[in-house]
């Protein structure tokens, strides 16, 4: 496999995350990047896609760096533009830079959902949890605590937002005294060098999107 | 941070000296691997004797020590496989891996024991929805248990039989019937299937492969690394 994919739901390029999936283009994988929001502005995207009481809440990140927060049910149909653009591209799978939990779209190659995945492994491992989960804003504990609760597995939530940096070790040390079985960084923003971090600091097993995302590219290669 | 024990329970004999050089890349320098097989205590003659599969009950393949292959019953083979789990606690592991793609009836257990079956199935899920997928498995008598244990699971798959412990001649001959068009994404639905055996497969088909062993290793490495 050697084109691949990458969606996020916010501005390509991301030149955040990307230098830290280096090791995958080290194995020969070529990237081609689509994101959502390539067509808006900064105010454009304030404008149109701002969530309203109810709506699913995400954070994201614009190309100049800026967080934004935005609802998942106002991009599902940009989703699908890109997944049609990265096929008419000749990507062979389709990486999504996101955790979040994705309806179905329209596709003819592998979708890589990392928070789908990462999910699955937590529930082989922890049977009830309680697991830890860090989020990159207030407005997402509520709909991220009732997807696990569907699971059955209970959850300590905390607040650490990736793109601003800020609350991360007292996020961690929140998340050990609470006795988790383990560490979920729900969010694409988290870096290895967080999740390095939170390990260090708590001992405990951390899943993070990246990772997950480099190990399913190595084993599809 | 030190090394984390991980225990690794065949239901063949141990070691699996055919596994282990496939994941020592991945698991070093994080993770150290016990292993403990079901049929450790007993030789080929009376493995043939005590643990033939019964005609209409699930049956499973596996390895001997010196590489021989048996075919096992799997209700025959759960109390050996309890008695690793004691053993592997005892010698203080903190996680515990079948190594075996097999669907078992629930365990007793303390510390997290991972089943590569459904782990396997939920991500292979997570990457091609419906499918349709091609699932290599080692013998044509497995093919329709596990035809329907992915169709129950929602996914729509092509099923071929060359067993990983016989020639692979036999393996890249049953794959030509996996057409890249037709196919997300192909799975050798046996832990005793090599690295390999994947990159035969991947050259005979032009597929992606999922591996077993391999994945679950990195599965490993996400966990406790």
């Amino acid at each position: 496999m050697k084109k691949v994919g990458m969606l996020t739901v916010g501005q390509a390029p991301r030149t955040d995350v990307i230098p830290d999936l280096d090791s995958i283009r080290k194995l020969g994988f070529t990237f081609i990047e689509c994101g959502v929001l390539d067509k808006f502005s900064y105010d454009e995207v304030l404008e149109k896609f701002s969530p309203e009481a109810g709506n699913k809440v995400l954070i994201t990140r614009m190309g100049d760096g800026r967080q934004v927060t935005i609802c998942w049910e106002k991009i599902y149909y940009l989703i699908q533009e890109c997944i049609t653009y990265l096929e008419s591209e000749n990507c062979e799978a389709i990486v999504f830079l996101s955790t979040g939990d994705f309806p179905e779209f329209e596709h003819t190659i592998p979708i890589i959902e990392p928070g789908d995945l990462l999910r699955s492994i937590t529930s082989e491992l922890v049977a009830n949890g309680p697991i830890g989960v860090i989020v990159a804003d207030q407005g997402q504990i509520e709909h991220i605590k009732q997807k696990w609760s569907s699971k059955n597995i209970k959850t300590v939530l905390v607040v650490a937002s990736p793109y601003t940096g800020v609350g991360l070790e007292k996020a961690a040390q929140a998340l050990l005294k609470a006795k988790v079985k383990l560490i979920f960084l729900d969010g694409i923003g988290y870096t290895l060098k967080m999740k390095q971090k939170v390990r260090e600091i708590t001992g405990l097993p951390v899943l993070s999107p990246r990772t997950m995302i480099a190990r399913i590219l190595e084993e599809m290669e | 941070m030190g090394k984390t024990k991980l225990g690794a329970i065949t239901i063949g004999q141990s070691p699996r000296s055919d596994i282990t050089p496939d994941i020592s890349g991945i698991l070093e320098p994080h993770l150290e691997l016990v292993e403990c097989g079901a049929l450790d205590n007993f030789t080929y003659e009376e493995v043939v004797k005590k643990f033939a599969p019964i005609a209409g009950e699930v049956s499973f393949v596996s390895r001997m020590r010196d590489g021989r292959q048996v075919e096992l019953s799997r209700s025959k083979l759960l109390p050996f496989i309890q008695d690793c789990i004691v053993k592997l606690e005892a010698m203080q592991c903190q996680t515990i891996v079948m190594f075996c793609t097999g669907e078992f009836p629930p365990f007793k257990h303390h510390v997290p024991l991972i089943e590569p079956c459904s782990l396997l199935q939920n991500i292979i899920r997570g990457i091609v929805g419906q499918g349709p997928i091609g699932i290599l498995v080692p013998t044509a008598d497995q093919i329709e248990g596990i035809k329907n244990r992915w169709s129950n699971f929602g996914i729509e798959t092509v099923l071929v039989a060359a067993s990983p412990y016989d020639s692979i001649e036999k393996i890249k001959q049953a794959v030509t019937r996996f057409k890249k068009d037709d196919i997300e994404l192909i799975f050798l639905n046996c832990i005793g299937y090599s690295v390999a055996m994947k990159e035969i497969v991947r050259e005979t088909t032009g597929c992606s492969v999922m591996l077993p062993r391999t994945t679950i290793a990195r599965m490993m490495l996400e966990i406790y690394q």
